[in-house]
């Protein structure tokens, strides 16, 4: 499974994405600079988390621009997977691969913490590794992570069981329905504000986002990239 | 969003590459002359566009409610609703004032705006 992590100016978990890829999966990974437009092989493009282009004007929107984007949309649209994490999520919204925005915190603080995350669909290749209901130990790090849709999205979000990842108890940042992490209604392309990829190793003090990405690794194995039949 | 506000020089003159001002106690009047900036290359007038973004009225303001409190607490009880915006001014180059707002509102609507959350207004005026 080719991992390409797309760089942009001012994200910093590109370097644990990668550190999840390729040391612990142990899968072919490539670093690309978001001014390259040719992803390669990739069958998983990841956008990392971070504070692109400084968080100017809104999160994400300058990233959308940047010249990789073209090529990131392509790969979406051929049903590959793209999976955004925090500012990666942000960046998806913002690109017009999945619905709805992420706003200001509802208490407007930064929080860095280790929120309970509850997995709400299983047929995914991102959950295929999880049980329905799972609730999983996952690090945010976000001042903008309230997800916010029209109500009519989110009718269309819950109809089309793309609500893959809810808060569980607490709702650290007042994001609409719980909403921690969606799909596309093809199920390719996810965003979440929580970071699997620093729950990946024991040694960091936590794997539940491990199963995430060995989930994507078993459905590679059996399916490629082919995702939810619709 | 109309053209009308133009007027071609401010009285203290700026247009004309001077600032005039009366320094203080006297009745004299020295005029400073400022470098003009280097001709635009491009033939096409210049338009300034000051844009306003607010949210939508249907979404909640976290912030602007924390204001409202705190102004509240200040004593201005009469306060009944802080909302914030953004406040974007930008030049632009154009053949005509129509082009000049279509582009406007295209930035708006493509860029400077998210439509799930915000909208916009704008006025354009020709500059200098």
């Amino acid at each position: 499974m080719n991992c390409a992590i797309v760089v942009f100016p001012g994200s910093n978990c590109d370097r644990d994405m990668a550190w999840v890829t390729e040391h612990i999966l142990q899968q072919p990974t490539r670093l690309v600079w978001h001014g390259e437009t040719d992803l390669g092989e990739a069958d998983l493009v990841i956008l990392p988390g971070g504070f692109s282009y400084g968080d100017y004007l809104r999160c994400g929107v300058l990233a959308r621009f940047s010249p990789v984007m073209g090529a990131v949309v392509r790969h979406a649209q051929a049903g590959k997977w793209v999976l955004g994490v925090c500012n990666g999520f942000q960046i998806l919204t913002e690109a017009g691969l999945l619905p709805g925005t992420l706003m200001r915190n509802r208490d407007l603080r930064f929080i860095c913490d280790q929120v309970a995350v509850r997995v709400e669909e299983r047929d995914l290749p991102w959950t295929c590794q999880y049980d329905v209901h799972q609730v999983l130990t996952l690090p945010i790090a976000h001042g903008e992570g309230c997800y916010y849709a029209e109500p009519a999205v989110l009718r269309e979000l819950e109809q089309g069981r793309q609500i893959v990842f809810r808060y569980h108890g607490v709702n650290p940042n007042g994001s609409v329905a719980d909403i921690a992490g969606i799909c596309n209604p093809q199920g390719n392309v996810l965003g979440m504000m929580p970071h699997p990829e620093r729950a990946s190793d024991a040694d960091l003090g936590g794997t539940d986002g491990l199963g995430l990405f060995q989930g994507l690794l078993a459905w590679y194995a059996e399916n490629a990239c082919r995702t939810r039949s619709l | 969003m109309g053209l009308g506000g133009f007027i071609p020089g401010d009285p203290a003159g700026r247009a004309n590459g001077e600032l005039g001002f009366p320094p203080a106690g006297t009745m004299g009047r020295i005029t400073l002359r400022l470098p003009m900036p280097p001709a635009s290359p491009t033939p096409y007038p210049l338009y300034r566009a000051e844009i306003y973004i607010t949210l939508k009225p249907s979404v909640l303001d976290p912030a602007g409610t924390a204001i409202t409190k705190g102004l509240q607490q200040q004593q201005y009880e009469g306060v009944q609703q802080v909302r914030i915006g953004k406040y974007i001014e930008l030049t632009l180059t154009a053949p005509d004032p129509a082009t000049a707002h279509a582009q406007v509102e295209r930035m708006c609507q493509e860029v400077l705006t998210n439509p799930v959350i915000e909208t916009y207004r704008f006025t354009l005026e020709a500059g200098q």
